[in-house]
């Protein structure tokens, strides 16, 4: 044997003690083989294929050595193209060998991707529907409630169709002015006192009808007028 | 007939040219599974086993070191493999077992080296990898660790740190085997 060390930068004397008792050891144990093992050699491999680079490759794909595989199929590839002495037999062998191996490992390759693609995919959508969904009911939860309190500000157009209710209720009280009832229709009542005064100008007698709106005032329709009359009842109510 | 001669002979079927390859090396083959094993019967089927691998194996064969440190990593796994499945049962070797250089020594001296033997195993033995496969092959197939880097793939200075280390983690087995 070589120098134990070897290159080696044993600065411990308990490793070198230990370098020394194994090559101790490797001297103690220089045994000789039985003479008959050559012979349990040879016979082990007499029914063993000749090993060619195609079965080379079939061994090492049968025990799982990728390294060992993949060097024989390169092997089995130089073979093919005509790299060193070999039998047409052995060329055509190791060509299938390579066709084979490739088909098997681009179809494998490909089922593996698009199984990797749909398994992306099915982790991916549920992500992504999961957020879509969220959102959705998010800005519909939203206006819901602003839905709910949007109604006060619907309330006051109602109020409109109320007053012009109202307002239907006031050419029903001022029945004579047709017109008016037109104009009521469609301004409702909040501007119902305005709407006897547009169409009212022309015809001067109406501010007489203008006062019977005051009066109909006192139902509440108008919050101006009201504050003189109203203000009294909260002031009495005070 | 230099090494790779010798595989191409054997790849193209050539049988005898196997059968001088195993006149050549089965010495040492035998001798790395011996020292692992401890047991001759045991290291005979191992290194039957290693010359069945290497002519099957024989058509990746790279031709980037030698054929006797080819085999004599074959030999190491295999012994190491077989070792790890025997590692319940108890080692008994009994005396027409005993290295045949030790015939003729005083029986003191046989039980001092069957002993020293028994513990440099046991202890290179419970040797984590990579430091286990570093120290057999060095020790035990008696490679060198520029050959050692070769079969195993790895740098000349990884090889280096790992039998360093290994070294170091057999001090500290000894050492509390000894104290024990």
């Amino acid at each position: 044997m070589n120098d134990p060390t070897d290159g080696l930068d044993l600065d411990d004397i308990g490793m070198q003690a230990v370098a020394r008792e194994l090559e101790a050891f490797a001297d103690d144990t220089r045994v000789a083989p039985s003479p008959d093992l050559i012979d349990r050699i040879m016979a082990a491999i007499a029914d063993q294929p000749v090993p060619t680079p195609p079965v080379a490759f079939l061994h090492a794909v049968g025990a799982l050595a990728l390294a060992d595989a993949w060097r024989a199929w390169w092997l089995n590839l130089r073979v093919a193209l005509g790299g060193g002495p070999a039998s047409g037999r052995l060329r055509s062998q190791a060509l299938a060998v390579v066709i084979v191996s490739a088909l098997i490992v681009s179809i494998g390759g490909a089922t593996v991707a698009v199984g990797a693609a749909r398994l992306v995919q099915a982790m991916v959508t549920p992500t992504l529907t999961v957020p879509d969904a969220t959102p959705t009911p998010s800005p519909d939860a939203t206006p819901g409630p602003e839905a709910t309190p949007s109604p006060p500000p619907d309330a006051s157009p109602s109020p409109a169709p109320t007053t012009s209710a109202d307002a239907s209720d006031e050419p029903e009280e001022s029945e004579s002015p047709d017109e008016s009832s037109g104009s009521g229709e469609s301004h409702g009542g909040s501007s119902g006192p305005g709407g006897g005064r547009t169409a009212d100008p022309d015809e001067t007698v109406d501010p007489d009808e203008t006062e019977e709106p005051d009066d109909t005032d006192d139902s509440g329709s108008g919050s101006g007028s009201g504050s003189g009359r109203g203000g009294s009842s909260p002031g009495d109510d005070d | 007939m230099d090494d790779l001669q010798l595989v191409r002979a054997v790849t193209s079927g050539d049988q005898d040219a196997f059968r001088s390859l195993v006149e050549r090396e089965q010495a040492p083959v035998f001798r790395t599974c011996y020292r692992v094993l401890g047991r001759i019967a045991d290291a005979e089927d191992v290194a039957q086993e290693t010359f069945v691998i290497a002519y099957r194996s024989m058509g990746t064969y790279r031709g980037d070191g030698t054929l006797a440190a080819w085999l004599g990593r074959i030999a190491t796994r295999q012994a190491l493999r077989r070792l790890g499945q025997r590692r319940d049962e108890v080692s008994i070797e009994t005396t027409a077992e005993r290295p045949a250089r030790a015939i003729g020594v005083d029986p003191l001296g046989q039980a001092i080296m069957a002993e020293r033997s028994a513990r440099v195993r046991s202890a290179v033995a419970a040797l984590r990898e990579p430091y286990r496969e570093t120290v057999a092959l060095r020790y035990f197939a008696e490679l060198s660790l520029i050959e050692i880097a070769e079969q195993t793939g790895r740098p000349l200075n990884t090889v280096k740190t790992h039998l360093h280390r290994g070294l170091a983690r057999l001090r500290d087995l000894m050492a509390r085997e000894a104290t024990a």
